[in-house]
């Protein structure tokens, strides 16, 4: 067990116990990580901060069934998936970004397709230009996709971790994840820029 | 190998988890067929571009830890309150005696939503409006009950407190939605409330009357038990707008004559009394 995980064993202990400032502590510990996660999931810093308030009013009321089954951030890190999806089930009016729209870089409009790289692009705009157009794909993926992709990827959890998250086998989140990665891939085949292939 | 059942495999030839055997023939299905292997470049080039997306910062959240601090505190209070039925205390006889170490005051936490309050009159923000100066804490008086009325604009929490040995009675969170505390009294004689704001905002100091009306019209005391005569006199709560609250006063109350009477005998001391709008006294100096 690592270090860290013994610390959020004493305070979990603590906390079950009655002790508010050890549950606080671990707020403390995980709520940007939370955040973090919720706002890639969603984009919407408002969502997010939403969905973090709810995760950790949820963990603190069932703290008491926790078991050390998994690692608290794991935890954690399913509730905020769930909360996630509720959180889109109630909200309707996703954004829904068509991949031909124009796209705001550092405060102007620009189309998808780039400038010619003979003309020497801005390296910063472009790595941002082409964050957006994975992360407008990846809101159009399906809910546990995008949520395994994040967590794999961005969150750097392991495929176990990710398994005990979403309490699926270790051979399911794998072959999930690869079929995640191309589903998004075929999303993105049209934008040969952002693949600097040919 | 089809190029379908190939792209099963990408994750793992990527990963290097590959076994041997798999991996020479998706090697060799990349060599056969260039369609395939730039497909497969695509692959690479996209969980690149993924894995790129962990180093862009995101901004931390704006009263992130507030918020979800209020919630904690609120399942708090809930738990508490769902162990000890708030209205049936209101209404029972005050136990004062050697098991209880202070007196306990029956205060009605009821929280109602920010809709029961008259926005417009009292200047407080609503949505769509524009913006105007948030109106600070105040007690109002309505439908004969006394109320605290603050609608901030973040959370805050209010701690309420019995007597003046400071008994915390309860801590609730205010917000744009719930804006209004009841207060309320079942005790025998007046008692001193203090409203304490986590925003730093000076506390409000109250005493509520006591439902059963034996004032102490004539007497000697701190200004706190002077305030508790007054609210017991003309069955109106008083508020107290000074801090010094254990200043010795003597006191002639009759109930008849306006508080203009009494104001006579504070004058040597600095301090006012005042009969306000909203149903409340005011001593103040």
């Amino acid at each position: 067990m690592s270090d860290s995980n013994r610390d959020d064993e004493v305070l979990i202990k603590q906390a079950q116990a009655g002790d508010r400032s050890a549950f606080d502590a671990l707020v403390r510990k995980y709520e940007q990580k939370a955040y973090q996660y919720a706002y890639r999931l969603t984009r919407n810093p408002d969502d997010a901060s939403d969905i973090v308030v709810e995760a950790f009013a949820r963990v603190y009321s069932a703290l008491k069934n926790f078991r050390g089954q998994s690692a608290f951030g794991t935890w954690l890190y399913r509730i905020l998936t769930n909360c996630s999806l509720d959180h889109r089930k109630r909200d309707k009016s996703y954004r829904n970004v068509s991949l031909d729209a124009t796209m705001n870089v550092n405060g102007q409009e620009v189309e998808r397709q780039f400038e010619d790289s003979r003309d020497g692009p801005d390296q910063e705009a472009e790595r941002n230009a082409r964050e957006s157009t994975v992360q407008d794909a990846l809101e159009k993926m399906p809910d546990y996709q995008q949520a395994m992709l994040v967590m794999y990827h961005v969150e750097m959890l392991s495929y176990e971790e990710i398994s005990e998250a979403l309490d699926l086998p270790i051979g399911t989140v794998k072959s999930r994840l690869n079929r995640a990665r191309i589903a998004l891939r075929d999303h993105l085949t049209a934008d040969k820029e952002l693949f600097r292939i040919g | 190998m089809n190029r379908s059942k190939a792209r099963d495999f990408y994750s793992d030839y990527y990963e290097g988890t590959l076994a041997p055997g798999l991996r020479q023939t998706l090697d060799q299905a990349f060599a056969s067929d260039p369609e395939l292997k730039k497909d497969y470049e695509q692959f690479c080039s996209l969980m690149s571009n993924l894995d790129a997306m962990r180093d862009t910062e995101i901004e931390p959240a704006s009263f992130l830890t507030e918020r979800i601090e209020a919630r904690l505190n609120q399942i708090d209070l809930e738990r508490k309150s769902s162990q000890r039925p708030v209205f049936v205390r209101f209404w029972q006889p005050i136990l004062i005696g050697a098991a209880a170490s202070a007196a306990v005051l029956g205060v009605l936490v009821a929280l109602k939503p920010a809709g029961n309050v008259d926005s417009d009159a009292a200047g407080i923000i609503s949505p769509g409006k524009t913006q105007q100066q948030v109106k600070p804490p105040h007690l109002i008086i309505e439908e004969g009950t006394l109320k605290l009325s603050y609608q901030p604009r973040v959370p805050v929490m209010v701690t309420i407190k019995a007597g003046t040995s400071g008994t915390v009675l309860e801590t609730v969170q205010l917000d744009s939605r719930t804006s209004i505390i009841p207060l309320g009294n079942s005790m025998e004689h007046g008692e001193l409330l203090t409203m304490e704001f986590s925003n730093s905002l000076d506390p409000i100091r109250v005493v509520v009357p006591s439902q059963s009306s034996s004032p102490n019209l004539e007497g000697s005391g701190t200004l706190v038990e002077f305030a508790k005569a007054l609210a017991d006199a003309y069955q109106k709560p008083v508020q107290l707008g000074m801090d010094q609250l254990d200043r010795k006063i003597e006191w002639k109350i009759d109930q008849g004559d306006a508080l203009d009477s009494l104001n006579d005998q504070l004058k040597r001391m600095q301090l006012t009394l005042e009969s306000r709008k909203n149903g409340l006294i005011y001593l103040g100096s």
